[in-house]
Protein backbone atom coordinates (compact mmCIF):
# COMPACT_ATOMS: atom_id res chain seq x y z
CA UNK A 1 0.00 0.00 0.00
CA UNK A 2 1.45 3.38 -0.97
CA UNK A 3 1.41 6.43 1.28
CA UNK A 4 -1.24 8.07 -0.90
CA UNK A 5 -3.50 5.02 -0.60
CA UNK A 6 -3.12 4.99 3.16
CA UNK A 7 -3.93 8.71 3.28
CA UNK A 8 -7.09 8.17 1.20
CA UNK A 9 -8.04 5.42 3.63
CA UNK A 10 -7.52 7.72 6.61
CA UNK A 11 -9.52 10.51 4.97
CA UNK A 12 -12.42 8.14 4.43
CA UNK A 13 -12.57 7.62 8.21
CA UNK A 14 -10.19 4.74 8.96
CA UNK A 15 -8.11 6.26 11.79
CA UNK A 16 -6.33 2.96 12.44
CA UNK A 17 -4.73 3.17 9.00
CA UNK A 18 -2.68 6.06 10.35
CA UNK A 19 -0.73 3.55 12.41
CA UNK A 20 0.68 2.11 9.18
CA UNK A 21 1.95 5.54 8.24
CA UNK A 22 3.45 6.03 11.69
CA UNK A 23 5.26 2.69 11.65
CA UNK A 24 6.57 3.36 8.17
CA UNK A 25 8.00 6.79 8.91
CA UNK A 26 8.61 6.99 12.66
CA UNK A 27 12.28 6.02 12.44
CA UNK A 28 12.96 8.71 9.86
CA UNK A 29 11.13 11.33 11.91
CA UNK A 30 12.94 10.31 15.09
CA UNK A 31 16.36 10.29 13.41
CA UNK A 32 15.86 13.74 11.85
CA UNK A 33 14.61 15.21 15.13
CA UNK A 34 17.57 13.64 16.95
CA UNK A 35 19.91 15.41 14.55
CA UNK A 36 18.50 18.72 15.76
CA UNK A 37 18.05 18.12 19.49
CA UNK A 38 20.62 15.32 20.23
CA UNK A 39 18.49 13.99 23.11
CA UNK A 40 16.54 10.76 22.65
CA UNK A 41 13.56 11.74 24.83
CA UNK A 42 13.19 15.13 23.16
CA UNK A 43 13.38 13.53 19.73
CA UNK A 44 10.56 11.15 20.76
CA UNK A 45 8.47 14.09 21.97
CA UNK A 46 9.04 15.87 18.66
CA UNK A 47 8.10 12.71 16.76
CA UNK A 48 4.81 12.50 18.67
CA UNK A 49 4.10 16.18 18.05
CA UNK A 50 4.87 15.77 14.34
CA UNK A 51 2.54 12.83 13.81
CA UNK A 52 -0.29 14.41 15.77
CA UNK A 53 0.15 17.56 13.70
CA UNK A 54 0.17 15.47 10.49
CA UNK A 55 -3.01 13.67 11.52
CA UNK A 56 -4.83 16.89 12.35
CA UNK A 57 -3.75 18.66 9.17
CA UNK A 58 -4.18 15.70 6.81
CA UNK A 59 -6.65 17.71 4.74
CA UNK A 60 -3.90 20.23 3.92
CA UNK A 61 -1.81 17.60 2.14
CA UNK A 62 -2.71 18.11 -1.49
CA UNK A 63 -0.60 15.28 -2.90
CA UNK A 64 1.42 17.57 -5.17
CA UNK A 65 4.62 16.37 -3.52
CA UNK A 66 5.54 13.07 -1.93
CA UNK A 67 4.14 12.51 1.54
CA UNK A 68 7.67 12.01 2.86
CA UNK A 69 8.68 15.46 1.54
CA UNK A 70 5.76 17.07 3.35
CA UNK A 71 6.58 15.07 6.47
CA UNK A 72 10.24 16.12 6.40
CA UNK A 73 9.18 19.78 6.24
CA UNK A 74 6.99 19.34 9.31
CA UNK A 75 9.79 17.56 11.23
CA UNK A 76 12.29 20.30 10.39
CA UNK A 77 9.91 23.10 11.40
CA UNK A 78 8.84 21.36 14.60
CA UNK A 79 12.47 20.66 15.54
CA UNK A 80 13.51 24.25 14.89
CA UNK A 81 10.58 25.50 17.01
CA UNK A 82 11.63 23.16 19.79
CA UNK A 83 15.19 24.49 19.62
CA UNK A 84 13.88 28.05 19.94
CA UNK A 85 11.97 27.09 23.10
CA UNK A 86 14.95 25.13 24.39
CA UNK A 87 17.31 28.07 24.02
CA UNK A 88 15.45 29.87 26.80
CA UNK A 89 16.13 26.98 29.14
CA UNK A 90 19.74 26.46 28.05
CA UNK A 91 21.34 27.23 31.37
CA UNK A 92 19.19 24.61 33.11
CA UNK A 93 20.03 22.08 30.39
CA UNK A 94 23.79 22.52 30.77
CA UNK A 95 23.53 21.98 34.52
CA UNK A 96 21.51 18.82 33.88
CA UNK A 97 23.99 17.57 31.31
CA UNK A 98 26.88 18.08 33.74
CA UNK A 99 25.05 16.07 36.41
CA UNK A 100 24.13 13.31 33.95
CA UNK A 101 27.75 13.02 32.88
CA UNK A 102 28.94 12.68 36.46
CA UNK A 103 26.53 9.80 37.14
CA UNK A 104 26.87 8.06 33.79
CA UNK A 105 30.64 8.10 33.83
CA UNK A 106 30.75 5.92 36.93
CA UNK A 107 29.17 2.98 35.07
CA UNK A 108 31.37 3.18 31.95
CA UNK A 109 33.74 0.30 31.37
CA UNK A 110 36.21 2.26 29.25
CA UNK A 111 39.39 3.90 30.40
CA UNK A 112 38.16 7.09 32.18
CA UNK A 113 40.64 9.33 30.40
CA UNK A 114 39.65 7.92 27.01
CA UNK A 115 35.96 8.32 27.90
CA UNK A 116 36.50 11.91 28.95
CA UNK A 117 38.35 12.74 25.74
CA UNK A 118 35.60 11.18 23.64
CA UNK A 119 32.91 13.03 25.54
CA UNK A 120 34.74 16.30 25.16
CA UNK A 121 35.13 15.70 21.44
CA UNK A 122 31.44 14.80 21.07
CA UNK A 123 30.47 17.93 22.98
CA UNK A 124 32.65 20.05 20.71
CA UNK A 125 31.14 18.50 17.58
CA UNK A 126 27.62 18.96 18.94
CA UNK A 127 28.31 22.60 19.82
CA UNK A 128 29.79 23.21 16.37
CA UNK A 129 26.75 21.71 14.61
CA UNK A 130 24.39 23.67 16.87
CA UNK A 131 26.19 26.91 16.05
CA UNK A 132 25.44 26.62 12.33
CA UNK A 133 22.72 28.77 10.79
CA UNK A 134 19.25 27.21 10.48
CA UNK A 135 19.59 26.49 6.76
CA UNK A 136 23.14 25.12 6.98
CA UNK A 137 22.16 22.92 9.89
CA UNK A 138 18.99 21.67 8.19
CA UNK A 139 20.85 20.84 4.97
CA UNK A 140 23.62 19.08 6.91
CA UNK A 141 21.20 17.01 9.00
CA UNK A 142 19.13 15.97 6.01
CA UNK A 143 22.29 14.92 4.16
CA UNK A 144 24.17 13.22 6.98
CA UNK A 145 21.39 11.76 9.12
CA UNK A 146 18.83 10.97 6.43
CA UNK A 147 21.29 10.43 3.54
CA UNK A 148 19.13 12.43 1.17
CA UNK A 149 20.34 13.70 -2.18
CA UNK A 150 20.74 17.41 -2.85
CA UNK A 151 17.67 17.30 -5.10
CA UNK A 152 15.57 15.81 -2.29
CA UNK A 153 16.93 18.33 0.20
CA UNK A 154 16.15 21.17 -2.22
CA UNK A 155 12.55 19.95 -2.51
CA UNK A 156 12.14 19.77 1.27
CA UNK A 157 13.71 23.16 1.94
CA UNK A 158 11.99 24.66 -1.11
CA UNK A 159 15.22 26.13 -2.46
CA UNK A 160 17.36 25.40 -5.51
CA UNK A 161 19.94 22.60 -5.63
CA UNK A 162 22.63 25.23 -6.02
CA UNK A 163 21.53 26.87 -2.79
CA UNK A 164 21.63 23.49 -1.02
CA UNK A 165 25.18 22.92 -2.25
CA UNK A 166 26.18 26.34 -1.00
CA UNK A 167 24.67 25.75 2.44
CA UNK A 168 26.43 22.37 2.71
CA UNK A 169 29.75 23.84 1.67
CA UNK A 170 29.49 26.69 4.17
CA UNK A 171 28.40 24.25 6.86
CA UNK A 172 31.50 22.10 6.22
CA UNK A 173 33.78 25.17 6.25
CA UNK A 174 32.27 26.50 9.48
CA UNK A 175 32.55 23.12 11.16
CA UNK A 176 36.17 22.75 10.13
CA UNK A 177 36.95 26.20 11.48
CA UNK A 178 35.25 25.52 14.81
CA UNK A 179 36.74 22.05 15.23
CA UNK A 180 40.28 22.94 14.15
CA UNK A 181 41.48 23.09 17.81
CA UNK A 182 40.43 19.43 18.22
CA UNK A 183 42.80 18.31 15.49
CA UNK A 184 45.57 20.47 16.92
CA UNK B 1 42.13 12.13 12.34
CA UNK B 2 40.63 15.17 10.66
CA UNK B 3 37.52 17.12 11.60
CA UNK B 4 35.32 15.39 8.98
CA UNK B 5 36.09 12.05 10.62
CA UNK B 6 35.13 13.39 14.04
CA UNK B 7 31.85 14.72 12.65
CA UNK B 8 31.06 11.48 10.81
CA UNK B 9 31.91 9.43 13.90
CA UNK B 10 29.63 11.56 16.09
CA UNK B 11 26.77 11.39 13.59
CA UNK B 12 27.14 7.59 13.22
CA UNK B 13 26.97 7.27 16.99
CA UNK B 14 23.75 9.30 17.12
CA UNK B 15 22.24 7.33 14.24
CA UNK B 16 22.67 4.15 16.31
CA UNK B 17 20.27 5.51 18.93
CA UNK B 18 16.89 3.86 18.45
CA UNK B 19 13.51 5.24 19.50
CA UNK B 20 11.40 3.60 22.19
CA UNK B 21 9.72 0.55 20.58
CA UNK B 22 6.36 1.73 21.96
CA UNK B 23 6.60 5.14 20.28
CA UNK B 24 3.92 4.28 17.71
CA UNK B 25 1.55 3.21 20.53
CA UNK B 26 2.21 6.48 22.30
CA UNK B 27 1.58 8.43 19.09
CA UNK B 28 -1.72 6.63 18.38
CA UNK B 29 -2.81 7.26 21.98
CA UNK B 30 -2.01 10.94 21.52
CA UNK B 31 -4.06 11.05 18.32
CA UNK B 32 -7.06 9.32 19.86
CA UNK B 33 -7.07 11.62 22.89
CA UNK B 34 -9.48 14.54 22.45
CA UNK B 35 -7.71 17.64 21.23
CA UNK B 36 -7.87 20.99 22.97
CA UNK B 37 -11.33 22.47 22.55
CA UNK B 38 -11.41 25.90 20.99
CA UNK B 39 -14.18 28.21 22.15
CA UNK B 40 -16.39 29.71 19.45
CA UNK B 41 -16.42 33.47 18.86
CA UNK B 42 -19.88 33.78 20.42
CA UNK B 43 -18.77 31.95 23.55
CA UNK B 44 -15.73 34.23 23.93
CA UNK B 45 -17.89 37.32 23.40
CA UNK B 46 -20.44 36.11 25.96
CA UNK B 47 -17.71 35.56 28.55
CA UNK B 48 -16.21 38.99 27.85
CA UNK B 49 -19.65 40.63 28.08
CA UNK B 50 -20.35 38.82 31.36
CA UNK B 51 -17.07 40.04 32.84
CA UNK B 52 -17.70 43.59 31.69
CA UNK B 53 -21.22 43.47 33.21
CA UNK B 54 -19.81 42.22 36.52
CA UNK B 55 -17.25 45.03 36.63
CA UNK B 56 -19.82 47.72 35.76
CA UNK B 57 -22.30 46.33 38.34
CA UNK B 58 -19.61 46.37 40.99
CA UNK B 59 -18.74 49.96 40.21
CA UNK B 60 -22.42 50.96 40.23
CA UNK B 61 -23.07 49.29 43.60
CA UNK B 62 -19.93 50.86 44.98
CA UNK B 63 -20.94 54.40 43.98
CA UNK B 64 -24.49 53.95 45.41
CA UNK B 65 -23.19 54.21 48.97
CA UNK B 66 -23.15 57.73 50.30
CA UNK B 67 -22.21 58.85 53.76
CA UNK B 68 -25.31 59.86 55.75
CA UNK B 69 -25.13 63.16 57.55
CA UNK B 70 -26.83 62.79 60.90
CA UNK B 71 -28.51 65.82 62.34
CA UNK B 72 -28.44 65.35 66.03
CA UNK B 73 -31.34 66.91 67.91
CA UNK B 74 -30.80 67.99 71.49
CA UNK B 75 -32.34 65.54 73.96
CA UNK B 76 -34.77 67.02 76.45
CA UNK B 77 -34.73 64.96 79.56
CA UNK B 78 -37.84 65.57 81.62
CA UNK B 79 -36.95 64.31 85.07
CA UNK B 80 -40.56 64.19 86.22
CA UNK B 81 -41.56 61.77 83.50
CA UNK B 82 -38.76 59.39 84.34
CA UNK B 83 -39.60 56.30 86.31
CA UNK B 84 -39.73 56.96 90.01
CA UNK B 85 -37.36 54.51 91.58
CA UNK B 86 -38.27 55.60 95.10
CA UNK B 87 -41.32 53.42 94.92
CA UNK B 88 -39.12 50.34 94.76
CA UNK B 89 -37.04 51.46 97.66
CA UNK B 90 -40.22 51.94 99.79
CA UNK B 91 -41.54 48.50 98.86
CA UNK B 92 -38.35 46.76 99.82
CA UNK B 93 -38.41 48.42 103.24
CA UNK B 94 -41.83 47.02 103.89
Amino acid sequence: MTDHEIIDNIRSGNTQAFQLLVERHQEMVFRTALGFVHVKEEAEDIAQEVFISVFRSMSQFTGQSEFSTWLYRIVVNTSLNQLRKKKRQEWLQSAGDALTQVFERATDDKNPEQTMLEEERDRAVRRAIDSLSKKQRTALILQKYDELSQREIAEIMQISEGAVEQHLQRARQNLQKKLAPLVG
Amino acid sequence: MNTSNYIDQYIEKEKQIKANPFLSTRIMAGIQAPGPKKASLWQSMAVAAGLALAVVSGLAVGTMYSERVQNYAALNINDSSMENLNLYYNLSDE
